[in-house]
């Protein structure tokens, strides 16, 4: 074996059998085994309500489930979006429901406006009016076929810039972060977020994250195999990382896991659980308790 | 700036609930340098560490060469460790020789085996009654547990084989949290299938669902170690929310009821 293979083959197997786990990570993951809250700052930057989809009606997909989970888990806050405004089900009807969660929930939740790209004439003026009445994000979706750097985004994405708000979009796999890069690069006081990091891909999520001041990533992916957030960390660091859960379409219990899981250090594990996000959304890092 | 959530009512923190794990594979995957090949030594130290006692373990020699060899490895293996238990590997037909497959799973069960592991789809067979119907008859009068992931059949021939051979008890692994209908329907008309718990199986609030239609009687803690990691499998069942009791049957009790079975 040359010098090179066994030098990266070294540093591979680092990754998974060579750490230690600190007192901090074994706390946590006995926290877990017990069904307790976790004690850190924990904000989600991915959830969904899914009322109204179609397989929503095998979850329980409200408002009220996803605030339950949370707070069993002890997150301390969270970033929502309804899935039937970002798939083409109902952009009003979705968007309204959220909303109506939103205030009930006494500002709890952080909520992303929808962005239904085909939604017609009215896209501008509604989503307008989503962000005056209570959101504060949007949400867009791959599979309306527009890619994100087309200028028909460029009306909506032109309001989150001068609000400077966040925008989470769906991504599976390179092609759709390079066309995220491509409107951050338009819109430099959007934060945007790739979601499903290692989905397909991992080179081109880090290396838009690591170069792009306002392209960040995010956790959520159902299968995410071991060894996955090391990966990350060891390429780009652990700051433009964010924990992302997909609830409730996703288990959050089993998504926060693999970040406690984690090979990695506590500063990088709080980075990623919370404090990345924090700055991002102008939140108060206090771990719920 | 949103408010912090209100602090959930404390309760007292609950005794450890054991955690009984019916997903593992050790040893060494195609792509894998041999000695980054996951051991025993890795898995109890990766049990330790996410609140796992104890394991059901087969390895990747199994799927990609002969039982013999995969059998041979995994007692070796094993044999030191009184908290894992194999999940063997079998010819599903008289490849070698003539023994019939009565006296293929007698010898299996003589020798340990807390049930088989049939790799279909890698291995070129089908998953169907007329596949392997002395294996499936065997293995339900001994009450050995058919392993399998779903991803090496179909859902149709799962339940063709389920209705066929009624008495035989067949836990799935790796279930897809897009297949949830599909698995529903399965488990609503076969009741001698059980799943696995994540990964891949982790629709938010999918325990509590199957609950809902079934009872938790047939729904199985199971990691995926080493391909996916413990703890967040843990966490899963650990947060469902469900009586404590029902979440105990799925971090283990199902499965030692299923190992009590075995004769
Ligand atoms: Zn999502």
């Amino acid at each position: 074996m040359s010098q090179a293979a066994t030098q990266s083959h070294a540093q591979t197997h680092a990754h998974t059998h060579a750490h230690v786990a600190t007192p901090r990570q074994k706390e946590l993951l006995g926290r877990l085994a017990q069904g307790r809250v976790l004690g850190e700052f924990i904000f989600d930057v991915h959830t969904h309500t899914c009322d109204g989809w179609s397989m929503g009606s095998l979850y329980d997909g409200s408002s009220e489930g996803l605030q339950r989970e949370m707070q069993m888990l002890g997150f301390s806050g969270m970033a929502c979006s309804a899935v039937c405004a970002i798939s083409g089900v109902d952009f009003e009807r979705a968007n309204d429901s959220l909303l109506r969660d939103i205030r009930k929930a006494g500002n709890r939740i952080t909520a992303y406006v929808g962005i239904d790209i085909r939604h017609g004439k009215t896209l501008v003026g509604d989503v307008e009016n989503y962000l005056k009445n209570g959101f504060s994000g949007g949400k867009l979706y791959t599979r309306w076929g527009v890619p994100y750097d087309d200028a028909r985004y460029d009306p909506v994405l032109e309001m989150l810039n001068a609000r400077k708000m966040p925008c989470l979009a769906h991504c599976w796999g390179g092609g759709d972060v390079k066309t995220l890069a491509g409107a951050a690069r338009k819109f430099p006081h959007v934060n945007f977020i790739a979601a499903h990091t290692g989905s397909a891909d991992l080179d081109v999520y880090v290396e838009n994250a690591r170069t792009l001041d306002n392209l960040y990533i995010d956790t959520a992916y159902s299968r995410g195999p071991r060894g996955l957030i090391e990966e990350v960390v060891r390429r780009m660091g652990s700051t433009k990382l964010l924990f992302g859960s997909d609830a409730a379409l996703f288990s959050a219990a089993q998504q926060v896991g693999r970040v406690i899981a984690a090979r990695i250090s506590d500063e990088d594990r709080r980075n990623i659980l919370g404090l990345n996000a924090a700055r991002l959304f102008g939140v108060k890092p206090t771990p719920a308790v | 700036m949103p408010a912090p959530f209100r602090p959930p009512e404390s309760k007292p923190p609950e005794p450890d609930m054991e955690f009984f794990d019916a997903d593992v594979i050790i040893g060494r995957t195609i792509d894998q340098e041999e000695d980054e090949a996951p051991t025993v030594a890795d898995l109890l130290r990766e049990m330790d560490l996410a609140r796992v006692g104890k394991a059901l373990v087969t390895n990747h020699k199994i799927a990609l060469s002969t039982p013999e060899w995969g059998n041979e490895d995994l007692l070796r293996d094993l044999a030191a460790s009184p908290r894992l238990r194999p999940i063997m590997g079998v010819y599903v037909v008289n490849e070698r020789d003539d023994t019939p497959a009565a006296k293929r799973v007698d010898d299996l069960v003589k020798q340990g085996a807390a049930g088989v592991q049939l790799w279909p789809q890698a291995c070129g067979f089908d998953f169907a009654a007329w596949q392997c119907p002395d294996l499936f008859n065997a293995m339900a009068d001994r009450g050995l547990p058919l392993f399998m992931h779903a991803d090496q059949t179909n859902y149709g021939n799962l339940h063709a084989v389920l209705q066929a051979f009624p008495r035989l008890k067949v836990v799935l692994q790796r279930v897809l949290y897009g297949d949830t209908r599909r698995v529903l329907a399965v488990m609503r008309s076969c009741p001698n299938l059980h799943i696995c718990t994540s990964p891949g199986n982790v629709g938010g609030s999918v325990i509590e669902q199957l609950d809902r239609y079934f009872g938790s009687e047939r729904t199985i803690f199971g990691s995926g170690l080493f391909k996916y990691d413990a703890a967040p499998a843990v966490a899963q069942v650990a947060y469902t929310q469900l009586p404590e009791p029902k979440r105990a049957l799925i971090a283990s009790g199902n499965l030692n009821r299923l190992m009590e079975g075995i004769r």
